[in-house]
């Protein structure tokens, strides 16, 4: 039965040879089956059809999304998780920035300026923010240039991280994938973590009042669970097996 | 004949075959080829079969359901019940003239 299902391709066989293959098993093939599925093959090899490719795509999109799913809520989770234990805070970046890589891209494999934007202004907040880690690992809080120490890097890296968000989640709200409400979450805690970290960051304020405090955390801790949420529901959502609506 | 089964040249009778099988509710591969089996009294091939599902499910004429210990029942979209009912009314139609054209010369 296998060789019979090898003669088709392989796109042919990811969709539908697990299901033939038990047809071919519920029968008892006859010379004239098999002279129909040589010229079937030969068909399916000359005049592939869009369902083919089109369940393969939405598969592989749904795995993609599956995976970058877990990253969200890694990130979401290790984001919180920072203001206990400052070190999870590479898994934090890393997590999110995946997240960032695959949700913000793959709805409608949409390429605008903005959907680029929410990606590329938080991943170089991440890659600041690493930097600052390891500068503070390095030097602890010794000054870089002037009163500039690496605690400010790894603050200038997250307000990117933030800001970041803050395009992503603008860009995610109008689509209901991967979900409105966790990319509200993502925007109200973007917004308010920003708003109460950066005075404080950069000494605007002279001592860190309780609004700035509440917003820092309270943010913090809604962006983190906006993530979760969202890739929560990333994973959640059913693979569409075909949509191919081809006339 | 309606568009969205017009390009389909040889696999348009296993098309609109497997359509009529299928408005009787949903059937995996089996069930259809012993449903068209039983209506027309010739087997489908299982190789045919396939062609003529896969360019169905492409125009979105049918849609697959999940799989029941690996068979995968198909179902009817409203576009594939739209296009098998258009079909069926041609059908008649031109049955109907020929019929009647039969028993003029008859008679």
């Amino acid at each position: 039965m296998n060789r019979l299902v090898r003669l088709y391709p392989a796109a042919w066989r990811d969709r539908y040879g697990d299901e033939f293959s038990a047809l071919l098993e519920d029968i008892r093939l006859s010379p004239f089956d098999m002279i129909d599925i040589l010229f079937a093959a030969v068909d399916a090899h000359l005049h592939p059809q869009p369902a083919e490719t089109a369940a393969n795509l939405q598969r592989d999109t749904h795995m993609t999304r599956k995976h970058y799913g877990w990253a969200a809520m890694l990130g979401g989770t290790m984001f919180i998780g920072t203001w206990l234990v400052d070190v999870l805070y590479p898994l934090a970046a890393v997590g999110l920035l995946l997240a960032l890589a695959g949700l913000s891209a793959v709805p409608g494999r949409r390429r605008t300026g903005r959907a680029w934007l929410g990606f590329l202004l938080p991943a170089a907040g991440v890659a600041v923010s690493l930097v600052g880690v390891v500068l503070i690992a390095a030097l602890a809080d010794s000054p870089l240039i002037g009163s500039v120490r690496p605690y400010h890097v790894l603050a200038l890296g997250v307000l990117g991280l933030l800001a970041g968000s803050v395009v992503f989640a603008l860009d995610t709200l109008p689509s209901d994938s991967p979900g409105r409400k966790p990319a509200a979450a993502i925007l109200i805690g973007a917004i308010a973590a920003f708003a109460g970290m950066a005075p404080q960051v950069y000494a605007w304020t002279p001592t860190p009042s309780v609004p700035l405090l509440a917003a820092t955390y309270g943010g913090s801790v809604l962006y983190g669970i906006g993530w979760i949420w969202l890739g929560y529901t990333a994973i959640r959502q059913p693979p569409v097996l075909v949509d191919a609506q081809a006339t | 004949v309606n568009p969205s089964t017009s390009d389909l040249g040889r696999m348009a009778e296993p098309a609109l075959l497997i359509l009529i099988s299928l408005t009787a509710g949903p059937r995996h591969g089996y069930a259809i080829m012993t449903d068209v089996e039983q209506m027309t009294g010739e087997a489908l091939g299982p190789g045919t079969l396939y062609a003529a599902l896969s360019r169905l499910e492409s125009r979105g004429l049918i849609e697959a359901m999940p799989p029941v210990e690996r068979r995968r029942p198909y179902r009817l979209t409203a576009l594939g019940e739209a296009a098998v009912e258009e079909q069926l009314h041609a059908l008649e139609k031109v049955a109907r003239v020929g019929l009647k054209r039969l028993r003029a010369g008859a008679e």
